[in-house]
């Protein structure tokens, strides 16, 4: 298990993140993961080589699939009430390709 | 006569018998949310004129004669993770200060269905990210018993509602304790059913393999009234089991002969308050008296709760919050030069640090090259931690532990590390870790008036012992010269 996050590591977790990378921040966050990384790397104490990671009720149970029905009347209207920046019936966001 | 000293269930009667109306009811909470609000703050949003207008349709239905549920015309607070059509739902972030859903979460319409009525949304921990209420975009939510004090989370400002009489009821959320804790904190009962049996359809998802809506009540029997409300099978939410336990109030009965209560061997050697270790050891002693057998039981896996809990919660976390991004709904930032800016700004601007901290430590564990190592390790640990207690639940009826370490801390503590705040979810997460149902009772209080709960665990649709020991160790104590 990792003991200590790297600069790249953290910047690179940012971008995974969708986060805005801020030095300082950064800074405390980093410091704290690898507390936590620190703490958790007890896990390594466990032999779990020949385990899967579901378990038996997980693998045997069946999510059932819904109807493919339209139900609910939401709509259109509904769908944009929250929307932040929004004209006719579309929601308007910058330009989304370059 | 003083409403506010009515438990819910005999509210229910009052109202249901026309000795008190659905408004007088309605006046005698909305008064006493305004009495205490100032200091409390346990609400972020009140709903009166929504209450007002749901009491009035409650009346009509009992003049006409009409049978009604026991809890019909009753007030309950809900937690601001929780969507209710037309009601501003926050999560505790700034995130989501304007969002206003469009459909009710499905314990929303049970409770609409049964004649409950809705004062308001109360304070939690951002994303229900924490265990003190004090991570909340919408300021801290402050302890009744000493406001100095934190309430516990993150369902906090529920528990504090209900203590507070600002409320006779409410819901809350429990991911890793944050309805058991706070319960603990505020001497109120709270309790998360097993998983998958309240329908997480509506509950803005923290961890999806951990959350549960719960009942928060100020004493055992309403909790369970509240519980057999809303629980039931939904067909909108995948992990909502089928063979749902029901009609729980069967089992208030006033007797544990014969019960056998487990101790975890390896939680007596914890760090514990001393007052939460004289409280913990009473209640042993309690509960013996009244005729359950008391026993250690080795739980080897007990020390690895904690680390398996926080990876996998935080990489869940991480998934289910990469949905918010100000595009079609929350906070969108105002200075950005392309999409991708926007996404970023709207996600930084919008979250506070714990909740990233959390996103980041959870994307860390997703990420492939430490996929295997942390999330996968963690649910494989996990598995075993499940067998273990499937293990101890061979042989006892239930597991009793303190509820947390200490008694709800000072306010203003959050200078400390994330790491030693998360040491103190110790006794909560196993019940999350593996969908157990779990109770959190009053048990006693420490030397300066904290109030301290015991905790009883039992396994997977067992409520039924959960409820017959929690009504038994209630009506013992309050048979003792108890605060």
């Amino acid at each position: 298990m990792l003991k200590t996050i790297s600069d790249e590591l953290i910047k690179h977790l940012y971008e995974l993140s969708q986060l805005q990378y801020e030095k300082d921040e950064a800074k405390e966050i980093k410091a704290e993961l690898e507390e936590m990384l620190n703490y958790f790397a007890v896990l390594d104490e466990i032999d779990t080589s020949n385990m899967v990671e579901e378990t038996k009720e997980e693998r045997e149970e069946s999510f059932p699939f819904r109807k493919d029905l339209a139900s609910g009347n939401n709509g259109q209207e509904a769908a944009l009430l929250n929307a932040p920046r929004k004209e006719d019936d579309y929601v308007i966001v910058p330009k989304t390709i370059k | 006569m003083d409403i506010l000293n009515f438990s819910a269930v005999e509210l229910g009667k009052e109202i249901k018998n026309k000795r008190i109306s659905s408004k007088e009811v309605l006046d005698a909470y909305f008064a006493q949310i305004e009495k205490e609000e100032k200091e409390i703050n346990a609400f972020i949003t009140l709903t009166k004129e929504k209450a007002y207008q749901k009491g009035e349709e409650v009346q009509r239905k009992i003049n006409r004669g009409e049978p009604c549920h026991p809890l019909a015309g009753v007030p309950i607070a809900i937690k601001d993770n929780i969507i209710t059509k037309g009601v501003k739902t926050t999560c505790g972030s700034k995130m989501l200060e304007n969002f206003v859903p469009t459909y009710n979460a499905t314990v929303m319409d049970r409770l609409e269905e049964a004649g409950l009525i809705m004062l308001g949304k109360t304070n939690t921990d951002e994303f229900a990210m924490g265990s003190t209420t004090e991570t909340s975009y919408y300021g801290v939510t402050k302890n009744p018993i000493n406001p100095k004090h934190v309430p516990g989370g993150s369902s906090g400002g529920s528990c504090a509602a209900v203590r507070a009489q600002e409320c006779a009821l409410a819901l809350g959320s429990d991911t890793g304790g944050s309805i058991r804790q706070p319960a603990s904190h505020c001497q109120v009962v709270g309790m998360k059913p097993s998983y998958g049996s309240v329908s997480r359809y509506g509950l803005i998802s923290y961890a999806s393999s951990f959350d549960q809506i719960g009942p928060i009540a100020s004493n055992v029997k309403d909790c369970v009234m509240l519980l057999d409300t809303i629980t039931d099978y939904d067909e909108k939410d995948s992990t909502s089991k089928k063979r749902t336990a029901k009609n729980f109030t069967q089992y208030l009965i006033n007797d544990i002969k014969g019960m056998k209560i487990g101790i975890q061997r390896q939680a007596l050697k914890g760090v514990m308050d001393k007052d939460v270790e004289r409280t913990f050891l009473e209640s042993i002693r309690l509960l013996e008296r009244a005729g359950a057998s008391v026993s250690a039981v080795d739980f080897a896996l007990t020390n690895y709760e904690l680390s398996t809990y926080y990876i996998i919660a935080s990489a869940q976390a991480s998934s289910n919050l990469s949905r918010f991004d100000g595009v079609k709904y929350g906070f969108r930032a105002s200075n950005y030069q392309d999409l991708e800016e926007m996404l970023k700004a709207s996600r930084s601007l919008g979250f506070g640090e714990e909740v990233k901290k959390r996103i980041l430590l959870g994307t860390f564990a997703l990420s492939s090259s430490y996929y295997e190592d942390y999330y996968a390790k963690a649910q494989k640990v996990r598995t075993l931690i499940k067998n273990e207690y499937q293990k101890a639940f061979e042989y006892y009826d239930l597991i009793l532990t303190p509820v947390a370490a200490e008694t709800a801390p000072l306010l203003g503590r959050a200078f400390d590390h994330s790491l030693t705040k998360y040491v103190n979810d110790n006794y909560t997460i196993g019940a999350n870790l593996t969908g157990i149902p779990a109770i959190s009772v009053p048990a006693g209080v420490s030397k300066t008036g904290l109030p301290i709960g015991i905790q009883l665990l039992s396994a997977s649709g067992r409520e039924d012992q959960l409820i017959q020991a929690s009504y038994t160790f209630e009506t013992i104590r309050r048979g003792k010269d108890v605060k």
